[in-house]
């Protein structure tokens, strides 16, 4: 029998719209289920004039709807139209509660009751379609609410949040400029809060703005009350005008497996896997958009297009094609895209397990290098950006910055470059193709994403690192066999800032090799702890105890989320039997530590210093502005400076920030080892640039992540400044605001366009380095990188 | 070196200094160094190049020495803009005004030598006067410039001025509580101490740091003066809002101490400036009245 | 913030006071400000304490209310209500000026930073600019332009505007001889912006003497000097003391080295002074019966000898003790060299003030009958007929009897050659005889080589010496132009022609401090200083324990013995 519709697409989202009005074009038969009682959820329900913006930009937009970097409203009312004009054969508020069958028959059952029939389905319900809803009686009377469009919509009301994830706490914060508002925490802090939001909700709570309820269980929501449950088991029956809950969503999973379609693996995260045309395993049954994993907008409406030009049997090229098809040209490889795409997953253990899917998608942010044989692939001391990968050929590794010829060298199917990229740092070694080789660069922001969401992939690189690790820090001439136990026998432990590797008189005795952050010294000396030293990344610590064999000198703390190698003690000692040169080294190392510390215990001062430069943020700081407060004559020509070289908004707050002994640190950008402010940003639009400035490109759509992420507060939401004229005529005539003479509201006033995020960039691309240090009449400020903070810290002595 | 220690940026070369380094000994005095050989060789010149007659400023040393002191002048002016001008790189502006600072101490030699003593009350010693006092007033600045920030900081606690202000309008705020139930006579002033209360102000006050009739003051001479009157049942409230009162005396007292500090720091620019460019116009008239006539 | 309470009670209170029925929590209103108290049927309001109570506008101690009066109550605003069921009086009661927030008004009120005193660098320096830029600058210009200018002077008891204009670009005090036309700027700056030019100064200064003959040709460095302008040497506004520039670098500039630049100018070159000053070359007499005078180096070895063509000796008329005849007083410089007026230099030495007093040319004192009896000095032509006429006049008188000439003549005074005389004595009577015997008696003394000529003079014979007979032979009776018999005598008064030293400013010193004149035997000796002498007192132009001397100290650069310096005034170089 044939069936209803050749195609039945479920969810009308970016991609099932971009499906559905596809189909029309076409002329293919469809049918387009939404549960919703209006096309597009997803974006009706972003929040009002939300900031739209279509990335990844360099990916070309091939759909029937138009889109492009818009506010929610136009990009509503542009769909609305081409929808209309194309005449979908649409079911709103219609639920599709299961599919059976298979390819060119498979049965839809509707929350209607009735049944449709389809040759192929196209799943694209996306990831947000189920709201998790409250299980409490009363969670669905009209006044309790699972989004918020718009918080300007009430005023003056009793409002209840529920739910302390990024979500929640945003509503709250929006609802509490005309509300009072009550946050409902099942527990006493927000673990599930990015740290930008909890600054914010806390302060909120401590100014009085929020009423915050810990410990507090909602029971039940009654006309115009939340009853919950208090941890005093007195409970509290709270006077609302409004509930709001926002507890998250998730993949509708059940669903997806009840039509046949397996997960790999059980984290909630998981996606289901699909062919290179969005197929699933299971025949005839496409997903697309998030559900596939691609949340992004324009992914979604490619998808969407794609997969019915792939249902109709045209075989099209996914439309990153060209884009990767161009980077294989520019460095002039003879190889087609899918033949490059399987040389990575064939050749790359390390992205063995990734789809073909996915490999395009890092394949676009990642460079192709054909270098000759003698070429440098970097050089030592630039930042680290990227992950090399040997498609072919073979490099060498200078482990001895003094002799060039002095090499490791690595072959096909290996990597490198991950060591920076773990410690943030610059380059610890310069890297030179000793053949012509192939070599894959992925962009430093995809390779973090990477491997948070594959957990092979960062076990992979971990192993590898950990061997390089130690032979770099240690051992550079060392045989790996040599070094087989103690790699065996180490594993790589995180420690969050203040966190102890070791406590002072413990008596454990591994030896740790820090290989990203820092840590600090400390001892405790009549009752106060002093802070000894502060080693970053490239340091071992604790061979002390092991050599002398007595209990911990001193405790060693994470100035900053710290990534150490614990060696086992006793495979560390016999490395040393073996190896007397290195055990000499490493006496010697021992020796001049404890000449340091001996020096420094009797000098708090200093030690203070480095406790408070290293509570100020430098422990993961790879360039910080201090300023010597006893020079400093509060001109703040430095701020002057930056606003007039960064668009009349300065980046920096020289008054603010703290001083010890006469050190005064700034608001100013840290150029994080791992910046906080690259964690969540939607366009990514964040980089690093090779001398390690951390800036921020035009893609920012202001949507204000970085600047709750960044601890140090560095980063401002500002828009374009005004037009000004020459500084001759201020001088003379005092026209128009004078340097960086326009922070005043006024001068905001006159801004224009939409504000973005702004931070320092180290006045990257103005040659002569930093103007607020240039402009330092007095020679007060300047930048430091952590070569330079040891020198600082010595000052104390 | 060894590999644990962080990898600096490759050919580190560029212009960012590591320490922090004052504007006076900017490179090891190096422009100190060329002020005092400028110096020299100016007074060596007038010594043993003498012109006919006693040295009047004119003939070759008087020119040289003329022209040099005019030329010195321009580029200490072109200091306003060079300041400013944040785009263009040109340096570090620490060792422009190093340079700014020794080469205008050595200007007053030169042209002290150009005048070759000869003074009257005429266009040519108004421009020489009045480039004393720009040196002079020069000078205190950079006395201001060595002595205040330290102060300024141990006066501070890295507490930044907004801070401050938070901090009384905070006791405001709490003062407005505590001194409720207070006598009228006593709210009386303490409203004032709350509702004017003087943070800089006039040139004077700014400069002086002294702010006569500061509410806050009166507010507790009065509660001092009137301290028996209290009744029993007030005495808490009392004791509250004197202290509340003392605390923001003492926080005022910083926050002016430290208008004060920057004041002293600033005002010798309203002098240093404006002369200059009186000067500007007075060497003018010098150079043209000696070629003129 | 909405809230409604009822109260109840004789008299409802308002104020800030807790124990107000109503109370007000601001603590701008007093404790107790009013009270409310029922009235028939109503309520009325009074006012207590010092905060004024206005009701509908005006201030009141007590008002009775109705619905729809308003109260003005401090911040707050209090509006009668038509009073409920079972209520005497409704009020509400609204803030309606909240307390500013704190924060805000401070912030408003602070003023920090002396910007914003409302000082403004910027104008105070367009000020100065403008101000100075006009009065020093600008105005000058006009005054001068319109030639209203005029210099500052300070006997001007209440200076006019003009000399403080012209004050202000004075460059220094007027030369004194400069001051009487000083009144007019333009007098001598004619243009702006140019040197003052020659014809200013020629104008009063046409004659100024040249600095060299015309007719010397002195080639490139003749050029030089006509090149030169009057304000390379003479500059105005460098005080009273004058405008000639004195330094020696003037004259060194060309005299350094002209031997060999301009021989012509025969002049030797000068390195400077005291260093480098060569040698004077004193003027002296090289053959008196010519004329002719030589410049001879002085302290050289033989000296240089001076040839006046008499015979003298400074040391022998300076001899100790003096003589009898002039009472045995020793006699001094001055006897003899008198000083001119001006006291610079000195009379030339005559026979007739110097030398006659001591040295009479008389003749046979034996018996005299009336005194003078002399021979005229300076007329050796005149001597012979002199004597003769003298014993005509004698014998006339019958002198020839009365004093007839022994027979014996003494033998012993003839010389070799001398005509034999007569050999016996004339016979009484023979009156021509007798006088031609008395004159030739007398004219062997007159020609005496003890008491008369010789005594002085050379005698015109080649080697000067006297052969009394032959000169008297045949002399008598007395002939037509007899021939000369004295050599002729020169002597100078100035011997440093080309320097000029002024005796009078010396007058102080003793002459023998520098003539070494006690020692000079003869008249050939010179007792004029070589330059060693002078550099004893006279230093450099800059010395310091020497007097100051520059070249202009002993030389003169405008000569007006060589004509103008420029050919007519206004004549430019």
């Amino acid at each position: 029998m044939a069936a209803d519709f050749k195609i039945a697409i479920v969810g009308s989202g970016p991609a099932g719209l971009s499906a559905a009005v596809h189909a029309v074009k076409l002329g293919v038969p469809h049918v387009l289920f939404e549960r919703a009682q209006h096309l597009n959820d997803t974006i009706f329900k972003y929040q009002k004039r939300k900031h739209v913006m279509a990335t990844p930009e360099v990916l070309p937009l091939r759909s029937d709807l138009d889109f492009r970097e818009e506010s929610r409203e136009e990009i509503i009312d542009g769909w609305t139209r081409s929808v209309e004009e194309a005449k979908l054969n649409i079911r709103l508020g219609v639920e599709v509660t299961a599919i059976k069958g298979q390819k060119g028959d498979f049965a839809l059952t509707l929350s209607t009751g009735e049944t449709v029939s389809a040759e192929f389905v196209v799943l694209a319900i996306g990831v947000q379609g189920n709201l998790n809803r409250l299980r409490i009686p009363g969670n669905d009377l009209p006044f309790v609410q699972y989004q918020l469009d718009d918080p300007d919509e009430y005023t003056g009301e009793e409002i209840a949040v529920i739910g302390t994830g990024d979500a929640g706490l945003e509503n709250a914060l929006a609802l509490a400029i005309n509300n009072n508002v009550s946050i409902i925490n099942r527990v006493a802090d927000f673990p599930r809060a990015k740290a930008g939001n909890i600054a914010l909700i806390e302060a909120a709570i401590k100014s009085g703005d929020i009423h915050h309820l810990a410990n507090c269980e909602p029971k039940a929501i009654e006309a115009g009350f939340l009853v919950c449950d208090t941890a005093d088991g007195a409970g509290v029956r709270l006077k609302v005008d409004r509930v709001i809950a926002r507890i998250g969503a998730l993949p509708p999973r059940r669903f997806v497996e009840s039509c046949g379609v397996v997960f790999p693996n059980d984290s909630p995260t998981a996606y289901p896997p699909v062919s290179e045309t969005y197929e699933s395993q299971v025949p005839g049954l496409y997903i697309v958009g998030a559900l596939a994993g691609y949340p992004l907008i324009k992914h979604c409406l490619n998808q969407g297009y794609e997969v019915v030009e792939y249902i109709q049997g045209n075989n099209i090229p996914p439309a990153d094609e060209p884009l990767i098809q161009a980077k294989l040209d520019a460095a002039k490889v003879a190889m087609s895209v899918s033949e490059l795409v399987a040389a990575v997953r064939e050749r790359l253990p390390l992205f063995a397990n990734l789809t073909a899917l996915q490999v395009r998608e890092f394949l676009i942010h990642s460079e192709i290098h054909h270098p000759a044989a003698g070429e440098i692939v970097f050089e030592r001391g630039e930042f680290a950006n990227s992950l090399y990968n040997i498609l072919d050929g073979e490099v060498g590794i200078r482990v001895n910055p003094d002799d060039p010829n002095e090499m490791v060298r690595l072959r096909r199917s290996e990597f490198f470059g991950e060591m920076a990229l773990i410690s943030g740092r610059r380059r610890t070694s310069t890297v030179v193709a000793t053949a012509d080789s192939l070599l894959l660069e992925v962009d430093r922001n995809t390779m973090v994403k990477l491997v948070r969401s594959e957990p092979t992939i960062k076990a992979g690189i971990d192993k590898a690192a950990v061997v390089r690790e130690i032979k770099t820090f240690l051992m550079p001439n060392v045989e790996d066999h040599v070094l087989a136990d103690v790699v065996d026998s180490s594993t790589v432990f995180e420690f969050k800032p203040n966190e102890k590797l070791i406590e002072e008189d413990a008596d454990d005795d591994s030896v740790y090799l820090i290989r990203k952050g820092s840590v600090t010294v400390s001892m405790r000396v009549g009752g106060k702890d002093v802070v000894l030293a502060y080693l970053p990344a490239g340091n071992y610590i604790g061979e002390m105890a092991l050599v002398t064999h007595r209990h911990r000198a001193a405790t060693v703390t994470a100035a900053s989320a710290t990534e150490a190698i614990r060696m086992d003690s006793a495979a560390f000692r016999a490395l040393l039997d073996r190896d007397p040169e290195l055990r000499r080294k490493v006496e010697e190392k021992l020796e001049q530590r404890m000449i340091e510390r001996n020096l420094l215990s009797r000098n708090a001062e200093a030690g203070d210093l480095i406790g408070f430069l290293v509570r100020q943020g430098i422990g993961e700081a790879t360039d910080v502005l201090l300023i010597d407060e006893s020079l400093c004559v509060r001109c703040d020509n430095c701020e002057k400076a930056c606003a007039e070289t960064h668009h009349g908004v300065s980046r920096l707050n020289r008054e603010a920030g703290p001083t010890f002994a006469m050190l005064h640190v700034p608001t100013s950008c840290r150029h994080c080892e791992d910046p906080h402010c690259m964690t969540d940003c939607p366009p990514d639009a964040i980089h690093r640039a090779p001398n390690g400035e951390v800036f921020i490109t035009d893609q920012c759509i202001g949507c204000g992540n970085c600047e709750r992420n960044c601890p140090y507060g560095v980063i401002q939401m500002a828009a374009v400044p005004q037009k000004k004229p020459g500084l001759l005529s201020w001088l003379f005539f005092g026209r128009g605001p004078g340097p960086g003479e326009d922070k005043s509201p006024e001068g905001l006033a006159h801004r224009t366009g939409g504000k973005h995020a702004v931070k320092c960039d180290m006045c990257k691309g103005i040659d002569g380095g930093p103007a607020c240090v240039r402009a330092c009449p007095t020679g007060a400020a300047i930048r430091v990188d952590p070569a330079g903070f040891i020198d600082v810290m010595r000052r104390g002595q | 070196m060894s590999v644990s220690e962080p990898v600096s940026a490759p050919g580190a070369a560029d212009l960012r200094p590591t320490r922090h380094e004052s504007f006076l000994a900017f490179d090891r005095f190096r422009f100190l160094k060329w002020a005092v050989i400028l110096v020299a060789l100016a007074i060596v010149m007038y010594l043993l190049v003498r012109p006919y007659g006693r040295p009047y400023g004119g003939g070759w040393t008087g020119y040289t020495l003329g022209t040099v002191g005019a030329l010195l002048i321009l580029w200490l002016t072109w200091f306003g803009y060079r300041k400013r001008s944040y785009t263009e790189n040109a340096g570090r502006l620490a060792a422009r005004l190093s340079a700014h600072v020794y080469l205008g101490i050595a200007l007053f030699f030169v042209a002290t030598l150009h005048t070759g003593f000869h003074f009257g009350w005429n266009v040519h010693t108004l421009a020489y006067a009045l480039m004393c006092i720009v040196i002079a007033s020069g000078i205190y600045g950079v006395y201001a410039y060595v002595r205040y920030p330290r102060q300024m900081t141990e006066n501070r606690e890295s507490m930044t001025t907004v801070q401050m202000l938070g901090r009384i309008a905070g006791i405001d705020d709490e003062l407005r509580g505590v001194a409720m139930p207070l006598d009228d006579a006593t709210v009386a002033v303490v409203e004032r101490a709350i509702t004017d209360t003087a943070v800089g102000g006039s040139a004077w006050r700014q400069l002086s740091g002294r702010y006569p009739g500061c509410t806050t003051a009166m507010a507790i001479a009065h509660m001092e003066a009137h301290a028996r009157e209290v009744a029993p049942a007030n005495a808490d409230a009392w004791r509250q809002t004197r202290l509340k009162l003392e605390e923001k005396g003492a926080v005022l007292q910083r926050i002016r101490a430290d208008i004060r500090y920057k004041a002293l720091m600033e005002v010798w620019l309203y002098l240093h400036v404006p002369l200059t460019f009186a000067l500007l116009a007075a060497l003018t008239a010098h150079i043209i009245s000696v070629f003129f006539l | 913030m909405r809230r409604s309470q009822h109260a109840s009670g004789p008299r409802i209170g308002l104020g800030r006071g807790t124990d107000n029925a109503v109370p007000l929590a601001d603590i701008r209103v007093g404790l107790h400000i009013a009270a409310l108290v029922p009235r028939e049927g109503g309520i009325a309001i009074e006012k207590l304490g010092s905060s004024p109570l206005i009701i509908n506008g005006d201030s009141v101690d007590y008002a009775r209310l109705n619905p729809g009066d308003e109260i003005l109550l401090g911040p707050y605003r209090i509006e009668i209500l038509p009073p409920p069921e079972g209520c005497d009086g409704a009020i509400q009661i609204e803030l309606v000026q909240p307390m500013g927030a704190a924060l805000e008004r401070l912030s408003a009120g602070a003023r920090i930073g002396l910007e914003r005193t409302g000082a403004s660098k910027r104008i105070y320096a367009w000020t100065g600019f403008v101000v100075i830029a006009v009065i020093c600058l600008a105005v000058p210009i006009i005054f001068y332009s319109g030639g209203y200018m005029q210099p500052w002077s300070k006997q001007a008891t209440n200076p006019k505007f003009p000399q403080l204009v012209g004050l202000s670009w004075n460059a220094g005090t007027f030369s004194n001889a400069h001051r009487f036309f000083a009144a007019d700027c333009k007098t001598c700056h004619q243009g702006a912006f140019a040197a003052i030019p020659d014809n200013a100064c020629l104008s009063c200064h046409a004659k100024v003497g040249n600095h060299v003959m015309h007719h010397v040709k002195l080639g490139a460095v003749g050029e030089e000097l006509a090149s030169l302008r009057c304000v390379d040497c003479h500059s105005e506004h460098r005080g009273i003391e004058g405008s000639v520039i004195r330094e020696a670098h003037l004259c060194l500039g060309c005299h350094r080295n002209l031997a060999d630049r301009a021989p012509a100018a025969e002049v030797r070159d000068i390195g400077g002074w005291p260093q480098g000053h060569p040698q004077f070359r004193a003027t002296l007499v090289a053959d008196a019966a010519k004329g002719a005078t030589m410049r001879a180096e002085l302290g050289t070895s033989p000296p240089p000898m001076d040839h006046p063509g008499i015979k003298f000796s400074h040391a022998a008329h300076l001899v100790k003790g003096g003589f009898p005849a002039l009472g045995y007083k020793e006699m001094a410089c001055a006897d003899c060299h008198v000083a001119e007026p001006s006291g610079q230099s000195y009379l030339p030495i005559t026979y007739k003030k110097q030398c006659e007093s001591c040295h009479e040319l008389s003749f046979d004192k034996v018996a005299l009958p009336w005194p003078d009896a002399k021979v005229p000095h300076g007329d050796d032509v005149g001597v012979i007929a002199a004597v003769w006429n003298y014993y005509a006049g004698l014998a006339l008188r019958g002198g020839a009897a009365a004093a007839p000439i022994p027979a014996a003549a003494p033998a012993d005074r003839r010389g070799a050659g001398m005509p034999a005389p007569p050999a016996a004595a004339p016979p009484p009577g023979d009156t021509q005889g007798w006088v031609t015997a008395k004159s030739l008696e007398a004219l062997r003394i007159v020609f005496d080589e003890r008491r008369g000529c010789a005594y002085c003079h050379n005698s015109t014979a080649a080697d000067g010496a006297w052969n009394t007979d032959k000169i008297l032979a045949g002399a008598l009776p007395p002939k037509a132009d007899p021939p000369h018999v004295v050599a002729p005598v020169m002597l100078r008064t100035r011997f440093l022609p080309n320097a000029r030293f002024d005796h009078a400013s010396h007058r102080g010193m003793d002459c023998e401090d520098c003539h070494a004149s006690r020692t000079a035997q003869t008249s050939g000796e010179v007792l004029i200083p070589g330059v060693d002498n002078c550099v004893k007192c006279h230093g450099g132009e800059k010395a310091s324990l020497q007097a100051q001397s520059t070249c202009i100290t002993c030389h003169i650069f405008h000569r007006s013995e060589f004509g103008a310096m420029r050919m007519t005034a206004g004549a430019t170089p």
